[in-house]
């Protein structure tokens, strides 16, 4: 039998206990019913009540005012009835108190049985009796005047006379004495009286019939008189009321008791409801008191787990820093190895790197006991725990190293050292394995636990890590030491670069920067390009009004605007002509005349805003303009000149044709040729001009002056 | 969560239990009537020595069918020949008018058979007194082997067995048939039996002229002649015993005396209640001949002269003589409304009951 059986069966026992109890203790409350006890006591009043009235009746009967005796038959008839429920006392009464009441009872029975015996005697004797009483007088009365007929009757009629007042005196009295006297008249009035009769009236018979029934009749009532007397005097001395009031004082008794009784148990009863209340509520506090405890208690596992995992990831996090951290790897791998010797517990902790060309595993950093002792000691890949782990890359642990074949005792013989429990796990970089970190000895548990390998295997993941970014720290460094070097050299063409652009085309400087390494070399090609020629009109005449200083200012300034407008719409300015610029466009074939065009509308542009601040240097550069002429075409582009002095440049037809079509242009206008216009002309709004005649072609060009660019 | 249910189911349990303890309401149940005890008449209001015949009240008409048919059914005797109503009958007056009682295969009884009218206000039954109820009363006859000669086993057999009895038993007696349902049913048929409105109970109730000049004259003779004093109540006797001889010795040199004369002395082996008898009732005593227990009286006249002799020392004239018989014979009542005797010639007195 289970204990859970047990405790149910033992809890089932009280509660049925306590259920039958409180049925008791109800039950035994029950007195409350106060009806029951009414009806009691009023049927013993009533019974006593009917005992006076039933001796009130039988006086009745027998001083003759009642005749009829249904009174006492019903009477006798409600006391039977009272009886039978007296004979039945209330439930409350106890067993011994019903007893002893029943024993009471049966004394009254007893005494009623016998008072009924007699009442009925007395009711058969009374009648009697009254009978002779009553017909005494008469009968005397009616021998008087039959005596009074015959002569002589006189002395016989005293006689009768004087026994008919001794009856009735006798009938009211109970003097012994007189009986005796009434007795001996009756005998002298019967015998002499019939024979004197006889004497002197042989004839009066009736009288002597009459003084027989006087006698007869003197005689009953000398008889029953005294029985009846005695009847009712035994009658009313029964002692009914006696029992009754006894009967009623032990009921009493008995339900005071019954009373007592109940309020006790009441008392219980209220005592057991509060007791199993308070049981319950102690139940009900032990229950919720225990489900608290549970609840505290797995919060504190909680909290302990949450504290171990929160050191767990500070170890972590910490090795982590370490590890971002680009410094010593001896640095780093020790802190790997303090950390988790922090977290898992345990003596002595070690770094084996794999040496890949000795194929031999040697103790990069140990920490614990012996760690001196360690360091040169070379285990072969595939040898011993280590070795083996190296060689597998899977993490082993063993709890009995001493009777593992693969453990090297030797390292504890040499050593001193006694290894319990050894936790090995290889350390990886790039699917690589690079060496070993192994734990040994867990501290207070037998062996290390599945937590424990798992938290040690992301240490070794991050040792990994350290190691590889050891090796990739070593490979920047050299890498930034060459490009170091590289910038260097980079600065110093800036520098040289710079100098040279004075002189030489910015996109001819450029070429030479991008293909620094190849040398400069003569010779040319055919490429399309588009020429553009500017020239300020009548500044042959203007330069030699003015002062040369002014001359040059203005030029300086004029140029530097021309040839900014130019590269900036990817033109090359090829070389400066006095007043005038050549330009050359050689970007993508179908947006180099755009470029030049868009070129000359803003150079014209500039001129037009700039001229008046020209004004300042002289009043007569307030009124400068310029002439441009563009041509697209076949050119040669290349370097002309000698290996000293060379001159990037283009040369061709279309070059002249571009400086005939700006001698040609209107001044502020840019006149394009029609091989240009036929790149722009979607873009451009152009007037059509008179054509030219170029030398050297037999067909004039067709030129075009652009007002504006189509927006 | 769970304890919270608990806890509410709990609660709602002792509730239920609790409820279940409250107090009922008081019943308004009916006192079942005291079977064994007489009903209660109602308060005397007439004063003297005999008061009129109060109907019978509280009685259960389906039982008194009952037992009336059970009365008039031979199934209550051994061998299905002889019922109450045999010697009980109605229309005699409730006797045989024979001086002995014949029961099954012959059997005599000689014992007067007392009238069953009016048997409810006898204060106890039979001559002797033997039986204390009706009830009692009722298996006497039937267990007697000289009257129906039956056993009880034997007639709830035959009762049961005839399905009307059984329906009816079962529908108006929770025990079904029984000894004591039978006779109960009988006895409440009994209780049914009085003969009120006689012409001297009409006398009695304030009706003058309901007695003639003879039967006042009688009645007047029977106060003084004392025979008021054993014979008074409702039931003018029935309610006392007295001995059969209070003057005289009746049974003095009688050599041929039976146990049936002993009267109460059979019951309580008192000498005294030797030849003490119930004092009969005088209600219709001019349909219930022959009188005495011994039948030993054919007429009133006879029986008049006996008592007076015996109970009264007394002599009687011949006048006063017929002044009772005539009282006597206005002591004739009516059951169910008709008057008693009329299926049958009784005495001169009868024109007396009719005047009315």
């Amino acid at each position: 039998m289970s204990a859970r059986t047990e405790y149910f069966i033992g809890f089932g026992v009280i509660f049925v206990g306590v259920v039958l109890m409180a049925f008791f203790f109800w039950k035994s409350v029950a007195i409350d019913d106060t009806r029951e006890h009414q009806r009691f006591v009023e049927s013993i009043r009533h019974l006593q009540a009917s005992d006076a009235i039933l001796d009130q009746h039988l006086l009745r009967l027998r001083n003759g005012s009642a005749t009829s005796v249904d009174n006492v038959n019903q009477e006798l008839a409600v006391i039977n009835r009272l009886n039978a429920i007296i004979t039945r006392p209330p439930v409350y009464i106890s067993p011994k108190g019903t007893a002893i009441l029943m024993d009471i009872l049966a004394n009254y029975r007893l005494v009623m049985e016998r008072k009924k015996l007699l009442i009925e005697r007395f009711m058969a004797e009374n009648a009697n009796l009254k009978t002779s009483i009553v017909y005494y007088p008469i009968l005397s009365q009616e021998l008087i005047t039959s005596l009074n007929e015959i002569e002589k009757g006189q002395p016989i009629t005293e006689k009768v006379q004087s026994l008919l007042r001794d009856i009735l005196l006798f009938n009211l009295d109970t003097n012994p004495g007189l009986a005796v006297s009434i007795k001996n008249q009756i005998g002298r009035l019967d015998e002499a009286g019939q024979i004197y009769l006889s004497e002197i009236s042989p004839t009066s018979l009736s009288s002597i019939n009459r003084i027989e029934d006087l006698s007869l009749q003197g005689q009953t009532i000398l008889r029953v008189k005294p029985g009846v007397d005695s009847l009712i005097t035994e009658l009313l001395s029964i002692p009914i009321a006696i029992e009754l009031d006894s009967f009623a004082d032990e009921y009493h008794r008995w339900y005071s008791y019954a009373l007592e009784s109940a309020k006790f148990y009441r008392f219980c009863l209220y005592f057991m409801i509060v007791l199993v209340i308070m049981i319950i509520s102690w139940l009900i506090i032990q229950h919720l008191n225990a489900r608290i405890r549970r609840a505290t208690e797995s919060i504190q596992q909680q909290r302990d787990q949450l504290v171990v995992q929160l050191d767990e990831r500070k170890a972590l996090a910490e090795v982590a820093v370490a590890v971002s951290s680009v410094g010593n790897l001896n640095k780093v791998l020790d802190t790997i190895l303090e950390k988790s010797r922090e977290v898992v517990n345990v003596e002595a902790s070690s770094v084996l790197l794999l040496d890949k060309e000795k194929n031999d595993l040697y103790f990069h950093t140990v920490q614990g006991r012996v760690s001196e002792n360690l360091k040169g000691i070379r285990i072969a890949l595939g040898q011993g725990l280590v070795g083996h782990v190296a060689e597998n890359g899977k993490t082993e642990v063993v709890d009995d190293p001493y009777s593992d074949p693969r453990f090297n005792k030797q390292v504890d013989v040499s050593t001193g050292f006694v290894t319990r429990s050894i936790l090995t796990t290889p350390l990886v970089s790039k699917d690589e394995i690079i060496g070993v970190l192994q734990l040994v000895n867990r501290q207070q548990l037998d062996t290390f636990n599945e937590n424990d390998v798992l938290l040690i295997e992301s240490f070794a993941v991050q040792a990994g890590i350290a190691i590889e970014n050891s090796r990739l720290y070593s490979d920047v460094k050299n890498y930034a030491d060459d490009l170091k070097v590289s910038l260097d050299n980079e600065r110093t063409l800036r520098v040289q670069k710079q100098k040279m652009g004075a002189y030489i085309p910015k996109g001819v400087v450029d070429q030479i920067s991008i293909s620094s390494e190849e040398k400069i070399a003569l010779g040319g090609k055919v490429v399309r390009a588009t020429i553009m020629f500017s020239d300020i009109v009548g500044f042959t005449r203007l330069s030699e009004r003015l002062e040369p200083e002014k001359v040059v200012d203005f030029l300086n300034l004029y140029m530097t605007e021309m040839s900014n407008i130019i590269e900036q719409e990817g033109g090359i300015v090829d070389k400066f002509i006095g007043d005038g610029i050549m330009a050359v466009f050689t970007d993508s074939e179908a947006e180099q005349a755009m470029a030049a065009v868009q070129a000359g509308l803003r150079m014209q542009a500039a001129v037009q805003r700039d001229r008046e601040s020209w004004g300042q240097i002289d009043e007569d550069l307030a009124k400068v303009e310029i002439r441009i002429g563009i041509n697209s075409g076949r050119v040669i582009s290349g370097n002309v000149g000698s290996e000293q002095r060379m001159d990037y440049t283009v040369i061709g037809d279309n070059v002249n044709v571009a400086a005939r079509i700006e001698q040609a242009c209107n001044p502020g206008e840019v006149l394009i040729s029609l091989s240009t216009f036929e790149d722009v002309k979607l873009r451009v709004n152009a007037t059509q001009m008179e054509p030219i005649k170029v030398k050297n072609r037999d067909q004039a060009v067709l030129t075009y002056s652009v007002e504006s660019v189509v927006t | 969560m769970k304890l919270i249910v608990t806890l509410i189911v709990v609660v709602i349990a002792g509730l239920v239990v609790a409820v279940s303890f409250f107090p009922s309401a008081p019943e308004t149940t009916v006192v079942e009537a005291d079977r064994s005890s007489q009903p209660v008449q109602t308060i005397q209001k007439i004063s003297g020595p005999i008061q009129p015949i109060q109907a019978a009240v509280g009685l259960d008409p389906d039982k008194v069918s009952l037992g009336a048919q059970l009365f008039s059914d031979p199934i209550l005797s051994a061998d299905n020949t002889i019922s109450c109503a045999s010697c009980h009958r109605l229309e005699a007056g409730g006797t045989n008018g024979l001086p002995m009682s014949v029961g099954i295969a012959g059997g005599i009884t000689r014992i007067n058979v007392p009238t069953v009218f009016n048997s409810s206000l006898n204060f106890i039954q039979f001559w002797d007194g033997r039986a204390k109820t009706l009830e009692e009363q009722a298996t006497g006859p039937i267990e007697n082997p000289l009257e129906m000669g039956a056993t009880w086993p034997g007639v709830i057999g035959r009762l049961q067995a005839n399905r009307d009895y059984a329906k009816k038993f079962a529908d108006f007696y929770a025990e079904g048939v029984t000894k004591d349902s039978v006779s109960h049913a009988l006895a409440e048929f009994q209780r049914s039996l009085t003969t009120p409105n006689s012409a001297f109970d009409r006398y009695l109730k304030g009706e003058s002229n309901a007695l003639n000049e003879k039967q006042l004259a009688g009645y007047q003779l029977f106060q003084q002649l004392g025979c008021v004093r054993c014979h008074q109540g409702q039931g003018i006797g029935g309610n006392m015993f007295q001995r059969m001889g209070a003057k005289k010795d009746y049974f003095a040199g009688r050599n041929d005396l039976t146990v049936h004369d002993m009267g109460r002395f059979n019951v309580t082996g008192d000498e005294y209640d030797r030849h003490r008898f119930k004092v009969p009732s005088l209600r219709n005593i001019a349909l219930t001949a022959p009188y005495f227990h011994d039948s030993s009286a054919a007429t009133l006249e006879d029986a008049i002269q006996t008592m007076a002799t015996y109970q009264l020392g007394r002599r009687l004239a011949e006048r006063e003589e017929q002044l009772l018989v005539s009282f006597l014979e206005s002591l004739t009542g009516e059951y169910n409304g008709i008057k008693l005797g009329l299926g049958k010639p009784v005495g001169q007195g009868d024109q007396n009951g009719e005047q009315l």
